[in-house]
């Protein structure tokens, strides 16, 4: 236990030597110092040396600066304020923080949104909406100019496929849709992609699903109440979606197959986008339409997402901002 | 005129003012950029950026110790001058132990050539010696034992604690003194640490 205490007491000697021989110790401790070297022939060792560097250290003789450093008027001025880069750097910094929250809140909503379901089903059923609410205004043009009756390959298999699974489609053309936003959003992304796949198969020249005009979703919605696939294209699960609901009931099996044979239709090599537009305007003409959808092309960014590609691109551009001035301020500091 | 008349004028912009300064405390910040950096180049430029910024900044100046001050920027600049040779580890080396002490140059009219062969070896080791410690305790040795300045000074100036100042010197000279004794026999005679006693 004694050797304990004499080696921590050594050591604590052997760290205070130094402030010791500057006299920077109290007298207590100084006292205590003193009475270890009289004990310790390390620890007096050691301070003899100390002071020898001490004294060597010393000796190092004043050197003369190589040249003058004399300021060269006109080169530099004294200055009264903080550096404009300095106050810079804080405003950046500022603002990278502000926008770092405002992303991580924006995704922590749309997760949420994801999760819980809410708004952002609302727009994920209108990328179904203009091409399932053209088999209506199609209708009319398939008696003006009867389409050939057989589909090609793709389409048929389309048809056939559409045909076969008659409940998985009603789901996503029935107006419960809403209610299931991932499964609706799922299903408006199949049915999205077909006109594309359609389109591969066409023969050079006709017009392909980017060259189809895209008429307004909403007319067919209004103009075909006797069959449920254009109420998916309302935004949101509505009281309306609901007496659709109850006046049609569930959807008929045929249904699908209707709208596969407007899907076959769709792609066919007579169909000139001069006749769409035709039809758009006399769709245009009737009264109590609904205004226009999104286009169908391509899924419409919600404002929260939009917000959140605003929020990244904000981040992007200041974290190297910040990084730039907080190296240029800690240069010219 | 006194020194808080030329900073007065200093910091209206009189360039004359301040460069007096200068010519009066050049040889003391060039000493510790030398015996912080070890190395010519690097100390001259340490100096000329300290004086410069002392006087873009000299408006700034609070009262006190000007020396003080001045040492502050002095030491942030060795800082910044570390940092950068850091980024360039074999050329700061290089320029360490091959770079001859400037002091050995300047010849001392009462010291004979032998003795002044025998203080440029020990210039020499002294300042490998001191390119041995970290930083910080390089810092403090030489604004300690090099300037004089007090504990009290040192803990102001390096923005550290009393205590702080007291650890990190006493680490510096116990390896200082290691660093020298090992050196020992390499040593003039006159200097060698367990040689005398």
């Amino acid at each position: 236990m004694s050797f304990l205490r004499k080696k921590s007491e050594h050591e604590w000697a052997g760290e205070t030597l130094s402030a010791y021989i500057d006299g920077e110790l109290a007298g207590r401790e100084r006292a205590q110092v003193e009475q270890h070297l009289k004990e310790c022939q390390a620890c007096a060792e050691n301070l003899r040396t100390l002071r020898q560097t001490l004294a060597l250290l010393k000796e190092l003789p004043v050197i003369p600066a190589p040249r003058s450093f004399a300021v060269r008027p006109g080169v530099a001025r004294p200055r009264p304020a903080p550096a404009p880069s300095a106050w810079g750097y804080g405003l950046l910094k500022g603002a990278t923080a502000i926008a770092a929250l405002l992303l991580v809140l924006l995704i922590g909503g749309d997760l949420a949104l994801h999760v819980f379901g809410g708004p952002l089903v609302s727009w994920a059923p209108a990328a179904v909406a203009p091409e399932v609410a053209l088999a209506p205004s199609y209708e009319a043009d398939m008696e003006a100019a009867p389409m050939e009756e057989a589909p090609m390959l793709g389409q048929q298999k389309e048809t056939e496929e559409l045909q076969a699974t008659p409940p998985e489609n009603a789901q996503a053309v029935a107006p419960t849709a809403p209610a299931e936003p991932p499964a609706a959003y799922e299903m408006a992304e199949e049915t999205a992609t077909p006109p594309l796949r359609a389109g591969a198969g066409q023969p050079a020249g006709t017009p392909t699903a980017e060259g189809t005009p895209e008429p307004p979703s909403g007319a067919g919605a209004v103009e075909s109440p006797e069959t449920p696939t254009p109420v998916p294209a309302e935004p949101a699960p509505s009281p309306t979606a609901a007496e659709v609901i109850e006046a049609t009931g569930p959807p008929p099996a045929a249904t699908p197959a209707e709208e596969g044979e407007q899907r076959a239709v769709v792609p066919a090599p007579d169909e000139t986008p001069q006749m769409l537009a035709m039809t758009d305007q006399v769709e245009g003409q009737v009264p109590g339409q609904t205004p226009p959808q999104p286009e169908g092309g391509a899924a419409p960014l919600s404002p929260l997402r939009l917000a959140e590609f605003v929020a990244l691109g904000l981040l992007v551009v200041l974290v190297p901002a910040t990084a730039v001035s907080a190296w240029w301020t800690r240069r010219t500091r | 005129m006194d020194e808080k008349t030329l900073i007065a004028a200093a910091r209206q912009g009189d360039t004359h003012s301040f460069n007096q300064l200068v010519s009066h405390y050049q040889d003391m910040v060039y000493n510790v950029a030398y015996r912080i950096l070890g190395d010519n180049e690097a100390a001259a430029d340490a100096s000329q950026e300290t004086f410069l910024s002392a006087y873009q900044a000299v408006a700034k100046f609070k009262g006190g110790s000007f020396k003080a001050w001045l040492l502050r920027i002095a030491t942030n600049a060795c800082y910044d001058q570390l940092r950068v040779h850091q980024r360039r580890p074999t050329s700061s080396l290089e320029a360490i132990y091959t770079d001859s002490d400037p002091s050995s140059h300047f010849v001392n009219g009462h010291e004979t050539p032998e003795e002044h062969t025998l203080r440029r070896e020990l210039g020499q080791a002294i300042q490998q010696g001191i390119q041995t410690l970290p930083p910080d305790q390089r810092v403090t040795l030489v604004l300690s034992d090099v300037q004089g300045l007090s504990y009290n000074e040192i803990a102001r100036l390096t923005n550290t604690s009393v205590g702080t100042v007291k650890s990190r010197l006493n680490r510096a000279r116990t390896r200082l003194r290691d660093c020298l004794l090992e050196q020992g026999e390499l040593l003039p005679a006159r200097y060698r640490l367990r040689g005398e006693g």
